[in-house]
């Protein structure tokens, strides 16, 4: 198995188990919106299946604008009243 | 003074939380009393092809409000049975009308249809939508604060349409709200699963047209 994939695996199930047991995701799915537990996020990223691909690589997105900085060019046109 | 047409499926667990929102936004609309709109509602079962193009046939709306399941080429209504397709040779039907798809993945390719097609604009989003909730049975989706993150911006666009705004200053308005809110999760003790949708859906946010439409 792909070491990388393997490692992203981890962080994503490190972030699920610090996510709230009674959230619930609603995502577009090719055959309806389907709306998953935490605990079921977890099984498919467990599982490393079609979905669990996909959120895992939707959470390393999110994680990689950090560090390309498009998070903070995002953020940083916001004028914040003080 | 505006015809607004709203659909609002409510089918399954996610449409169901959405129909709060839909509701909530109906009666803002309704409650400009000196706008004058007029709502025009499809719901539940009511949600099909036929109807939407009945109701669009005979009241020419001036703003659709699409609410459901969406792929790059369809839009859902309710059970997921298709109501608009890029396929189908009547979109003309949607000319002059301001089309808001909270849905998945229309904007990639069907919304680009409908606008060449002569709907004036379209606002949707061109990747999968997401939203995370945490709505016990019986309580009122508006009041939950995790709904709330994605789906205040999201619905702020129909509600500042009927307002007046153009479609480039409602969605401008709306892009804010996903961005404060997104800012006020970083700093507070929201999980990174819901920052990360809520990056996702600000990314694919996106509007088609003419953005110096009213409605």
């Amino acid at each position: 198995m792909d070491a990388r994939l393997v490692k992203e695996k981890e962080i994503v199930l490190a972030q699920l188990m610090a996510t709230s047991p009674s959230y619930k995701l609603s995502i577009g799915t090719p055959t309806g919106m389907k709306t998953y537990t935490t605990e079921q996020l977890i099984q498919h990223v467990t599982e490393l299946d079609d979905f669990g691909k996909q959120f895992i690589e939707m959470q390393m997105d999110f994680l990689r604008s950090f560090q390309s900085g498009e998070i903070h060019k995002l953020l940083s046109n916001l004028q914040v009243e003080a | 003074m505006a015809t607004v047409l709203i659909t609002d499926p409510a089918h399954d667990e996610a449409t169901q939380v959405l129909s709060g929102w839909i509701q909530s936004v109906a009666g803002y609309i309704t409650s400009l009393k000196s706008k004058g709109h007029t709502i025009i509602g499809l719901n539940n079962s009511d949600v099909t092809k036929a109807n939407l193009q009945q109701a669009v046939d005979d009241n020419n709306p001036n703003l659709i409000m699409i609410n459901g399941h969406g792929t790059s080429d369809v839009l859902f209504g309710h059970n997921d049975h298709p109501i608009i397709e890029s396929s189908e040779t009547g979109n003309s039907r949607f000319n002059n009308s301001i089309i808001h798809a909270l849905a998945c993945a229309a904007a990639r390719n069907l919304g680009s249809i409908l606008v060449a097609e002569g709907a004036t604009s379209f606002i949707g989003y061109n990747e999968d939508f997401h939203f995370y909730h945490n709505v016990k049975p019986g309580d009122d989706p508006t009041k939950d604060p995790m709904c709330a993150l994605f789906l205040e911006p999201a619905y702020d666009i129909p509600k500042s349409l009927a307002d007046g705004l153009t479609v480039a200053q409602a969605f401008s308005k709306s892009q804010t709200m996903y961005q404060l809110n997104l800012l006020s999760a970083l700093k507070g003790n929201v999980p990174q699963t819901v920052l990360a949708s809520l990056f996702h859906d600000i990314q694919s946010h996106v509007v088609l047209g003419d953005q110096d439409s009213t409605i």
